[in-house]
């Protein structure tokens, strides 16, 4: 786990953090990770007599998670839609006289 | 006695809400109407009389019109409620109303009420100490006598919690009792609404009121017919009680622990203080002195509670905390150069840093690649800790016979505890959770109760029961009450005992 590992998450995420942040963020963030890693030893159980955590799973599947990338308007509602629009003054896009 | 803010009362509340800070924003003082009571036909005479005329106050998550709702948080600082919550209409119609709106933890994130980013709260019974959380505003109001109870929401403990460091009543019912409808999402699949109150038989009026289907949320039902009575179950019957050891949960945790600076942490963190231990073997005393038949207990899949519990919570959060944009909902930015920056402009300002660092876990576990080795894998064991409550304490579809009609355990291994560099820290108070997430992992009922008070301050114990049995956990509770009857912190005078016996 790296600090760009974190950046790349905070970005789809939509959080704009500093570098600063994300540095602060890290070590808990690191903590949660490897607390969350114990779970592993679950998986170990599940060749139980019992039927273990396996067999008794009812879970979603893999499938339907969202693609792990920007969402599609990312593109179309910045830069190219703003390229074709007017001429800017400052903060305002200046509309032609058409008639 | 109806509301009567007359100058004692107001002197009063003032007064405790100078030292704790639990409310956002209250209407102490003013002349407030108790609603006509409009549902006195569906809820037992027995629970109006606890509520009809009486004030209420309600989590800053769970919407009131008019009312802030904050949740806690600078992104909705100045944000109203258009609409009331169900379970508040539900009160209001019995004719409750509402006091204030209540501090909590950043959207509902924490177990101090440190979190919220509006203000801190304190705790009653000590002021250096938190009320816990996340709904601690709504706990430490009802502990200093300010209401006789108040809604929260409890996720992952965030009603029992503070209810057992304040020394009050907390109810999180069986998921699906009560509509959701009108309580900001953070963990859709694990958070109900739930119950603070000053006594048992309160917190039973409470529940009559609110429990039920709501056609506005499609996870709600009513209560099976085969699920025990709330009101005139048979009285007296001595109960089978499982005690859950927390030397053994803590010995499991210590087995995988070996190498893990984090593993080593949750360890420690799960040691109950020797006040707690106390107050928990006189709690399984007295019970016993009761009559209730008590046997150990022990629920092998519960040493991976947490981590599943914070991989399925924050991965619900950074879903359902997508909305705060500043488009939808949120304090917008003055400016952005396109769409991207605005979002990405107001979350940064508007979260905490404990909202962001769950948000980043559940981005996280969620990504491609990864899914499989958290979020799949916390199901699975989600599963299976539901399972293994259930082979105890019998279905939700109650096919099949109980061995215990409830089971024992404590809230949090310690009490409310300081701030400062003595305090838990952020990690070691999301690992302390072991105890009450597990309930909300497995969508069971449960309850919290004060069991004594050590060394000045309350111990709670909780009970957890089957599906649909909140009537079986508050029987044994009241029973207790009965017989020990729950304490309050210096300076709380009782406004709130008698009740209205006539209709409004």
């Amino acid at each position: 786990m790296e600090i760009r590992d974190l950046q790349e998450t905070a970005a789809l995420a939509h959080l704009l953090m500093s570098e600063q942040e994300l540095r602060e963020a890290f070590p808990a963030f690191e903590e949660m990770l490897s607390f969350f890693a114990v779970m592993q030893a679950a998986d170990a159980q599940s060749g139980d007599a019992d039927g273990g955590m396996a067999a008794s799973s009812r879970v979603v599947n893999a499938g339907y998670f969202r693609p792990d990338a920007a969402p599609p308007a990312r593109e179309d509602l910045s830069e190219d839609m703003l390229t074709k629009a007017g001429e800017r003054d400052e903060r305002f896009i200046t509309i032609p006289n058409v008639l | 006695m109806g509301y009567n803010p007359d100058k004692d009362f107001v002197q009063y509340a003032q007064a405790w809400e100078e030292k704790i800070q639990a409310f956002i924003e209250w209407r102490i003082g003013e002349e407030l109407l108790p609603a006509p009571v409009t549902a006195a036909g569906n809820i037992p005479e027995e629970a109006r009389t606890q509520i009809a005329g009486l004030p209420f106050a309600v989590k800053d998550n769970i919407a009131v019109r008019d009312l802030p709702l904050t949740c806690g948080s600078k992104l909705l600082e100045h944000f109203r409620s258009p609409y009331s919550a169900a379970v508040v209409r539900a009160l209001e119609a019995a004719g409750g109303f509402v006091l204030g709106k209540t501090n909590l933890d950043e959207f509902g994130m924490g177990s101090s009420t440190d979190n919220s980013a509006l203000k801190k709260t304190n705790n009653p019974w000590g002021i250096d100490r938190v009320a816990g959380g996340s709904s601690g505003g709504s706990a430490a109001a009802v502990a200093a006598g300010i209401v006789p109870y108040a809604l929260g929401t409890d996720t992952g403990g965030s009603v029992r919690q503070p209810a057992a460091f304040c020394g009050v009543v907390g109810l999180k019912p069986t998921y699906g009792a009560v509509s959701r409808l009108g309580l900001v999402a953070y963990a859709s699949s694990l958070e109900s609404a739930g119950i603070l109150a000053d006594t048992t038989e309160r917190c039973r009026a409470v529940f009559a009121c609110i429990r039920g289907r709501d056609p506005q949320d499609e996870t709600s039902h009513e209560t099976p017919e085969a699920a025990p009575a709330l009101y005139h179950a048979e009285t007296g019957r001595a109960k089978k009680i499982g005690v859950l050891s927390p030397e053994a949960i803590a010995r499991a945790l210590a087995a995988d622990a070996t190498g893990s600076e984090a593993l080593e942490i949750a360890v420690q963190a799960s040691i109950l203080e020797d006040e707690v231990r106390r107050g928990f073997e006189l709690a399984q005393e007295r019970l016993a002195g009761l009559g209730h038949t008590l046997a150990p207990v022990e629920i092998p899949s519960l040493k991976y509670g947490v981590p599943a519990y914070y991989t399925i919570a924050t991965a619900e959060a950074s879903a359902n905390l997508a909305r705060f944009d500043s488009i939808r909902y949120g304090a917008r930015p003055d400016w952005a150069k396109n769409p991207e920056e605005l979002i990405d402009k107001a979350r940064d300002a508007g979260f905490g840093a404990e909202v962001k660092l769950r948000i980043l876990l559940g981005t996280f576990v969620l990504r491609s690649g990864f899914q499989d080795r958290y979020y799949l894998r916390a199901q699975r064991i989600r599963a299976a800790l539901r399972r293994d409550f259930e082979s105890l304490l019998g279905d939700s579809g109650y096919t099949d016979t109980a061995k215990f009609d409830a089971l024992l355990m404590p809230v949090f291994p310690s009490r409310a505890f300081g701030r400062g560099p003595s305090s838990l820290s952020a990690f070691a108070q999301k690992a302390a959770d072991l105890y009450t997430c597990c309930a909300n992992l497995a969508g069971l009922p449960a309850l919290a109760f004060p069991a004594s008070v050590e060394g000045g301050l309350p111990v709670g114990v909780q009970l957890m029961g089957r599906a649909w049995a909140e009537g079986t956990l508050l029987d044994i509770a009241e029973g207790y009450e009965q017989a020990f009857p729950f304490p309050h912190p210096e300076g709380f005078q009782a406004f709130w005992r008698q009740v209205c016996t006539k209709p409004l």
